[in-house]
């Protein structure tokens, strides 16, 4: 088994980074719709006396 | 002559004239350069062989680095009351500013490169005299690659935060192909090589320079439009 | 203003889900050990992929840069950026995996290699393309220079790729490993992970893109109400 750590270290790294990238993704979108949803709401209230 | 060669040649024309009034900003460039070349002496053992392997990279990089200071001012001097927008107004074609600034900066850098090779001699005992005739078509190259890309950044970093530190991280890494062609050129002639034998890099060089020229022309508009 | 059903990102992300289940397998079971290198030429297959789901993203924000620039359609600027962005991440794996794999192989962690050096030049041009776009405050003026940027950029390439090139062979010391003749259970492997990467490449890209969607609707809408 040669170089198996070198393996493993990239193998992780890749992993581990596309993972981090879409959770970011995904954290993000999560906050944007929020903050769209209360926004229209607010404006949905704010047009119906 | 085309109308546009005669536009580009009137901004050329107004550019020198401020430059030759004012002087700042060559001198400013020349003292760096010549800067450069004394604080690298300082990184080497003195009369040391590496110093004259180090030869070519060290002419490079105080031009480069000296053409990057007058290049952030080549558009800076155009936003002083205005002038960029009295610039646009002209009926003068976007490509043909683009090509007076160029040449403009182009001549800058190669007086400087003038200036800076008898610093070499003097300061890293580099024996230049043989091969300055074959030096000048990889100077030539590599000052009109470094104008062109560095003339469209610099236009591109006029309106931006941090202008100063924006202008080299957008210049250097373009400029890789050219410098790595400038660099090598100048030390096979250095070494004596005839010119059949950096055919290679001058082809590169040229390339480049040609490319980049044609890019800008056509892109300049974009960078101008407001 | 409803939530856009998501087909392609969805359709993507599972093939990209699929592939990456399968992937290990082809790779650490199936494709046999090579002898010089060991476990270590494992490496190449996510590592080259990589690079391959780079170039996708380079070249897309190249064409959508042209498209831009002509027809001035603020959605091609948003897909030139969100595809230099996932191109840029895949970049940094390329530029992380590299020394890994050229440490054991190479016995240095960075050799001046004309591929490594390529890569290494275009993740600065790209960095310079998002340092560009936090620092111009005008929308419209960032989009434009964005655009001029990822056109000379990528018009570099070749430039960049043949000074590289040349410039080794003055440096004979360094030998590339050789790929080219890979034996089929590597080549079976080693297609079905660029395959993986291009479904990973465009799942990603798809979720980026409708992230700066919303985030543009939810700029609009603000704007709206301060009117």
């Amino acid at each position: 088994m040669q170089h198996l750590e070198y393996m493993t270290a990239a193998y992780i790294l890749i992993w581990v980074a596309i993972l981090l990238y879409f959770l970011s993704l995904s954290k993000r979108e999560k906050a944007i719709w929020k903050e769209l949803r209360e926004l229209r709401a607010a404006l949905t209230k704010d047009n119906t006396p | 002559m085309p109308l546009f060669f005669i536009q580009s040649l009137a901004i050329l024309q107004k550019d020198l004239k401020i430059e030759w009034r004012t002087r700042e900003r060559l001198g400013a460039m020349a003292f760096f350069a010549f800067l450069v070349v004394l604080i690298f002496n300082f990184a080497f053992e003195p009369a040391s062989p590496i110093v004259k392997t180090a030869a070519p990279g060290i002419f490079w990089i105080a031009t480069v680095f000296a053409g990057l200071l007058g290049l952030s001012r080549s558009f800076a001097i155009e936003k002083q009351n205005d002038c960029l927008m009295g610039l646009r107004l002209t009926p003068a074609d976007p490509g043909a500013i683009f090509l007076g600034k160029m040449l403009g900066n182009a001549i800058a850098m190669l007086i400087l490169a003038a200036l800076i090779l008898p610093v070499l001699v003097v300061f890293l005992n580099v024996e230049i005299a043989p091969a300055l005739p074959r030096l000048i078509l990889p100077i030539l190259f590599g000052t009109l690659g470094f104008a062109a890309v560095g003339t469209l950044f610099s236009a591109m970093s006029l309106n931006t935060r941090l202008r100063e530190a924006l202008l080299p991280m957008l210049t250097l890494p373009m400029l890789v192909p050219a410098l790595l062609a400038a660099i090598e050129s100048f030390r096979a002639v250095l070494a004596g090589h005839p010119l059949s034998k950096i055919a290679d890099w001058l082809v590169l060089g040229g390339a480049f320079v040609a490319l980049f020229v044609a890019a800008c022309l056509l892109l300049f508009e974009c960078v101008l439009e407001d | 203003m409803h939530r856009r059903p998501y087909i392609l990102p969805f359709v993507f992300g599972m093939l990209a889900l699929i592939g990456l289940a399968i992937a290990p397998y082809l790779v650490f079971v199936y494709a046999g050990i090579e002898k010089e290198m060991g476990l270590a030429q494992k490496i190449f297959y996510y590592h080259v992929s990589s690079a391959f789901a780079m170039y996708i993203g380079f070249s897309l924000c190249f064409v959508f840069s042209i498209r831009y620039l002509w027809k001035r359609d603020k959605r091609c600027d948003l897909w030139a950026a969100c595809s230099a962005e996932v191109g840029l991440l895949f970049c940094s794996l390329v530029l992380l995996t590299g020394p890994i794999w050229a440490k054991p192989v190479w016995g240095a962690w960075w050799v001046w290699d004309a591929q490594l050096t390529l890569t290494l030049v275009l993740w600065l041009i790209f960095v310079a393309y998002f340092m560009l776009r936090t620092h111009i405050e005008d929308p419209v003026q960032n989009a434009r220079f964005r655009a001029v940027l990822g056109i000379v950029g990528f018009l570099n390439v070749p430039f960049i790729h043949y000074a590289t090139k040349l410039w080794r062979t003055h440096h004979p010391e360094v030998v590339r490993g050789e790929e080219i003749g890979l034996p089929p259970d590597m080549k079976t492997a080693f297609f079905f992970c660029v395959l993986t990467f291009f479904m990973l490449f465009f799942a990603l890209l798809f979720k980026r893109v409708s992230v700066e969607k919303a985030r543009d609707e939810l700029e609009s809408l603000k704007a709206e109400m301060r009117a």
